[in-house]
């Protein structure tokens, strides 16, 4: 299938697949930023100042004293051409120890309500769940995953709180979500990680990539400090 | 090392530099100098490159103390700054002045404009993160310690301006000393109401067609919750038709989103790299520094323009910012004992 190219302003274009989140695009999402990206084998990555992948978009960032929309579209379309195959390899599986304790999970007990399920079925579920990471976005580390089994699905909640603590494990409608941050935010918090994922520090400062496989599992609160010392 | 020292805080003084774009994909706002124009003039009236990073003042400035002979350049909105420690001299803006070891400026409330960038010979040499000086306040990294100054900081400004200032207009006994040229400004906003060039946003058409006529034809309030982030603007909220569910994508400083409530918001410079809001509009880049000197109280008009013309604009600006470093004599990254002493051009 291929994709709509439209310029976004007058220093960026957006490459759009779809409005259907699903695996297929979010395979050639990630192929598309693969070739954009590889340094090594096309001079596009040089051309371009930014290239941001999303669910079912990409959007690249040029400098408009060095090229126009016409151009920058043209650059794109000899990209799409390209089949670069994207490196060999199952995408990796990445645990997250989370700790459901009441002190980190503040709307666990609204889940469970919703669904009629026991707190402890809602993280069973959820940790049976295989995730797999869409993008990154909303805050600097912050992944969003799709995965989520749909009876744990809940809206957003109606007022956002103004602080949601670093690392919350959070539910956003049919998403799940981890704060790399603390931030403002309205999705339901169930658990929260003592991992960091973001750190500003390091080349590649984000623990996950889009395409990741990421699977939840439950520590205690004795473990989550644990952790969190050794770091 | 040279040092600039904080004798007191103003409202909100950022170190910048054009950001960290890069990083986009990684969640990371570009974040840098709101009005890029006014830092770049800054930076080129004193020979840096235009990524060497300077500060940002917001709306009412700081008092600082030059601990060494610096040669430094003030733009962007007008901050009427003055000498505090002998005599009160008034500084000026928009070209190069020498400033001899112990005096202070203080730079007051903006008369014009909501921004001015202050530039150092050797940029402002606080560490890189992820490439950049920029401090991005809403992850806590960059710049100072993450933050905005507070009175006591001390600034270390980069080995560049060591060596000793050798320019027809210095005159190291005086407190301060410049030259006569001066170098066009940016058209700071004048009156209420500023105009802003735009291109249409790929949801512009999902407005119902009496809200698509608004918002060409009103003006936006810039509300008080406005900051480098982004501008809230307020007026009778702009029906979308279309309300169904977006997924996150790119957006960019400029883009104007509309949220369910109706109410616009303009993007800047620390905006996060993703949303889910519809994009009915993209402010072009030669009027974002407009844009970042506009404040809260003001209107903004948006009118629409072409792919072409903004393009055109945008050159312009970038011929503006050659023809500085022509009048300084300052050739980016230059020794400055090695600079012409006289400028080439004449002031415009």
């Amino acid at each position: 299938m291929m994709p709509s190219i439209r310029p976004l302003g007058d220093s960026a274009v957006i490459i759009h697949w779809s409005n259907a989140d699903d695996a297929e695009i979010s395979r050639s999402v990630r192929q598309l930023t693969h070739v954009l990206n590889a340094c090594g084998t096309s001079d596009f990555a040089a051309r371009f100042t930014a290239v941001v992948p999303a669910f079912t978009s990409i959007t690249v960032h040029f400098c408009l004293s060095r090229m126009s929309f016409q151009e920058a579209a043209r650059l794109i379309e000899q990209a799409l051409s390209r089949t670069e195959a994207l490196p060999a390899g199952a995408p990796a599986i990445i645990e997250i120890p989370v700790c459901f304790d009441e002190l980190f999970a503040p709307d666990l007990a609204d889940v469970a309500g919703r669904h009629q399920l026991e707190w402890d079925d809602v993280i069973r579920r959820f940790c049976d769940a295989e995730f797999s990471v869409r993008m990154i976005g909303f805050s600097p580390g912050f992944p969003y995953l799709s995965g989520l089994p749909t009876e744990l699905a809940t809206p957003r909640r109606s007022s956002p709180r103004l602080k949601v603590p670093r690392g919350s494990v959070a539910i956003g409608g049919t998403q799940a979500g981890i704060y790399s941050q603390e931030t403002p935010g309205g999705w339901n918090v169930i658990g929260r990680t003592p991992l960091s994922l973001f750190r500003a520090e390091l080349t590649r400062p984000c623990l996950l990539t889009a395409g990741d496989q990421v699977r939840f599992v439950p520590i205690s609160v004795d473990e989550f400090h644990r952790w969190q010392d050794e770091q | 090392m040279s040092i600039v020292r904080v004798i007191r805080a103003g409202l909100l003084t950022t170190v910048q530099d054009l950001g960290r774009p890069g990083f986009r994909q990684f969640g990371v706002p570009t974040g840098g100098a709101m009005d890029r124009f006014s830092h770049e003039l800054a930076n080129r009236l004193v020979g840096n490159l235009p990524t060497a990073a300077t500060l940002e003042m917001t709306l009412s400035g700081d008092e600082l103390e030059f601990l060494s002979p610096t040669l430094i350049a003030i733009t962007g909105g007008e901050f009427s700054p003055i000498t505090t420690n002998l005599e009160q001299l008034s500084v000026p803006q928009n070209k190069p002045v020498h400033v001899s070891a112990g005096t202070r400026i203080r730079f007051q409330t903006a008369q014009r404009g909501c921004r001015c960038y202050l530039a150092v010979a050797g940029g402002f040499s606080v560490p890189e993160i992820m490439g950049s000086r920029s401090t991005l306040l809403s992850s806590k990294l960059g710049g100072l310690r993450g933050r905005a100054l507070k009175t006591g900081d001390e600034l270390p400004v980069g080995d560049f301006n060591t060596a000793e200032p050798d320019v027809a207009f210095v005159n190291e006994r005086a407190a301060i000393s410049f030259p006569a040229w001066f170098v066009r400004p940016l058209a700071l906003p004048a009156g209420d109401v500023v105009t802003l060039r735009v291109l249409p946003g790929q949801h512009s058409s999902m407005m119902s067609a009496e809200s698509q006529l608004r918002f060409r034809d009103e003006s936006f309030l810039i509300t008080s919750q406005s900051d480098r982030m982004g501008y809230r603007l307020a007026a009778a909220p702009l029906i979308l038709e279309n309300t169904s569910d977006m997924l996150s994508e790119g957006t960019a400083m400029g883009t104007v989103q509309l949220p369910p409530d109706g109410r616009p918001i303009l993007l800047m410079a620390d905006s996060a790299p993703t949303g889910g809001y519809r994009r009915i509009a993209h402010v072009i880049s030669a009027d974002l520094p407009l844009a970042a000197q506009a404040r809260p109280g003001q209107f903004l008009r948006f009118v629409e323009t072409t792919m072409e013309e903004a393009r055109t604009l945008f050159q312009k600006q970038r011929a503006d910012l050659d023809h500085a470093i022509t009048m300084s004599g300052l050739m980016p990254g230059v020794r400055i004992s090695e600079r012409m002493t006289e400028p080439k051009g004449s002031a415009p």
